[in-house]
């Protein structure tokens, strides 16, 4: 009986492990408290001794009581599973350190905007030279509203906030070579051929 | 014979002055008063104000198009030929695919879809752009999503933004490099130029025919059908924005983008001259520009110049911004500052680090206050010092 019990749960224990959705309270209990000092955490294949978040530590941004929860009192969401309005709560808690680039942020300077149409759709379309381009497609194109850019953590990992720069597209081309002239050029110089012979026959015929 | 002439021509001028007279009695007081008022400069600048659904609308004085409805028969024709030529191409994919294949479906629903918009220009708004240069990686994905919404011609090699690698140290115009295959290094910086919407925009002066104006919005268009590739306008542009279309245009019904203004990303006519319109057919109607959106870095900015609360205004006051050549004196409204941080580039020396130059860390407790630069006075004194000994 025991034994059974026993095998169940670790069966239990091992299902929730490789689930996608592993549940952080797992680990994570009000136990288990992180220090002031923390700086890596494996597990989670976190480093801050490097990274342009070098000087902080865990506890600067993460509850030390409680670290599936941020200083500002939001639930830590894994990046694939949240969606983009979760992921927009974070901003406040970058705007702590970083005032001034969220408040470009706020006014459209800092990131991209984008924009929506009612019953339409975006499509986004590699085409020209293997380039992206958004494809709004709305049944009228009108009355179109524009949408604050993406969550900050949509393009700087928090915990490596450096961007890298993307890849470069290729270089512009050249205007294509003009239409084939061939029959211009001949006709040009057999009439001035033309020209010369019949002159030096009048000035000869003089 | 003499005296008879004469009496004709003065029968001939009393009569005259006589019409006149009566047509001035005729002719209403007001609107004579009218008539010969001065045009001012703000007329020229207000231009003809038309309230549509409540919102008030401008069309340029210097626009041939003065009324809502010349523009909406324009949009009319202009979407007639769109689609005739759109629908041209798209039997075409269909006779070499298939009637069938998903291709033919997407290329005749695209032909289907075609909109050319007539939107006029919002009153008090004034377009304007500006771009980070230290964001900026010259990775040339403005220039290519640029040709993708606004229908340019793949064949003729046209492209309405071009990225400049200049050298950081002098941001010299000449010493260019556009066809650089690797990017972002050091000591380079990278300048996407497209048309600057000038404020007085010396493309328009020179045009014979009246084919190129400045909207009330700022925005410089050109009409393709006026438009008699004269060129004059590429001469006179200091920026190389402008472009002439050397043969026919090719519409391609696969890659289209229906969202069409009549003065902006419409199919242009053979031989006609054609340029950046700040993507008119999405920012009149409450959108943002191709270029903006793509941007894997956020450089750009576009918005109201007039907003106080706006991107652009933010930019000017919080950094500063320059324009390209301010000694044309065409006023551009195309913005370029350096902001607050740099993408590192390829050649950094540790590109995962906000100090990817490689800086010296900074001193410690102890050490020379930070206001010594780190190594910099003690050699300095060094090679007095050995000045001194001999």
């Amino acid at each position: 009986m025991r034994s059974v019990l026993l095998a169940t749960l670790l069966l239990a224990a091992v299902t929730l492990a490789y689930t996608p959705a592993y549940p952080c309270t797992y680990c994570h209990t009000p136990f288990l408290k992180l220090n002031g000092n923390v700086k890596k955490a494996e597990i989670h294949k976190i480093d801050l001794t490097v990274g342009a978040h070098a000087g902080l530590y865990c506890s600067n941004c993460h509850d030390p009581k409680n670290p599936m929860r941020l200083i500002t009192g939001d639930v830590v969401i894994p990046p694939n599973l949240a969606s983009e309005k979760d992921l927009m709560k974070y901003n406040k808690l970058c705007a702590q350190c970083h005032p001034r680039v969220y408040a470009d942020y706020m006014v459209g300077a800092h990131g991209n905007s984008t924009f929506v149409c009612e019953g339409g759709t975006t499509y986004f379309v590699i085409g020209y030279k293997n380039s992206p381009w958004w494809y709004h497609e709305c049944p009228e194109y009108r009355n179109m509203h524009t949408v604050p850019g993406k969550p900050c953590v949509f393009c700087h990992n928090p915990h490596d906030p450096v961007k890298p720069p993307a890849s470069i597209m290729p270089p512009p081309s050249d205007r294509p070579a003009p239409y084939k002239q061939d029959a211009i050029t001949y006709t040009t110089s057999f009439l001035m051929l033309l020209a010369a012979a019949l002159s030096i026959f009048a000035y000869v015929k003089k | 014979m003499v005296e008879k002439g004469g009496k004709v021509r003065r029968n001939l001028l009393k009569g005259i002055a006589a019409t006149g007279i009566t047509g001035m009695m005729v002719l209403d007081r007001d609107k004579v008063k009218d008539m010969l008022k001065p045009v001012t400069k703000e007329d020229l600048e207000d231009g003809y104000v038309y309230t549509i659904n409540g919102e008030e609308y401008v069309i340029s004085a210097e626009s041939p198009y003065k009324t809502p409805e010349e523009l909406k028969e324009l949009a009319k024709k202009k979407e007639q030929d769109a689609k005739r030529r759109c629908m041209e191409s798209a039997k075409e994919i269909c006779k070499r695919l298939g009637e069938n294949s998903p291709e033919c479906r997407l290329a005749k629903k695209h032909c289907k879809e075609i909109k050319v918009k007539w939107t006029l220009a919002k009153k008090g708004v004034r377009w304007a752009m500006a771009l980070d240069l230290n964001r900026c990686i010259g990775c040339r994905r403005c220039a290519y999503a640029c040709v993708q919404e606004n229908n340019i011609d793949r064949t003729q090699g046209i492209e309405w933004i071009k990225v400049l690698n200049l050298s950081r140290e002098e941001l010299e115009l000449i010493a260019t490099d556009l066809k650089y295959t690797d990017a972002p290094y050091k000591e380079r910086v990278y300048i996407p130029l497209a048309c600057n919407q000038c404020e007085y925009p010396p493309c328009t002066m020179v045009c014979p025919v009246r084919a190129t104006w400045k909207e009330a919005d700022g925005i410089v268009v050109v009409d393709s059908y006026r438009c008699i590739g004269c060129r004059y306008c590429i001469t006179a542009c200091p920026y190389g924005a402008r472009h002439l279309n050397w043969k026919p245009v090719i519409v391609d019904a696969l890659t289209l983008n229906p969202n069409m203004h009549v003065l902006g990303n419409v199919p242009r006519e053979v031989h006609t001259v054609e340029k950046c319109i700040f993507c008119m057919q999405r920012s009149r109607d409450g959108g943002t520009t191709a270029c903006v959106e793509i941007c894997p870095v956020g450089a750009r900015a576009f918005g109201n110049l007039h907003d106080p609360e706006g991107p652009i205004m933010r930019i000017i006051e919080e950094y500063g911004a320059f324009v390209l050549k301010p000694y044309a004196g065409t006023k551009p409204r195309f913005f370029y500052y350096f902001g607050p941080a740099r993408t590192p580039p390829k050649d950094a020396k540790n590109p995962k680090s906000s100090n990817w130059l490689g800086n010296p860390p900074r001193p410690e407790e102890g050490a020379p206050g930070p206001n010594v630069l780190p190594g910099g006075e003690e050699s300095f004194n060094e090679e007095k010092k050995s000045g001194e000994g001999m």
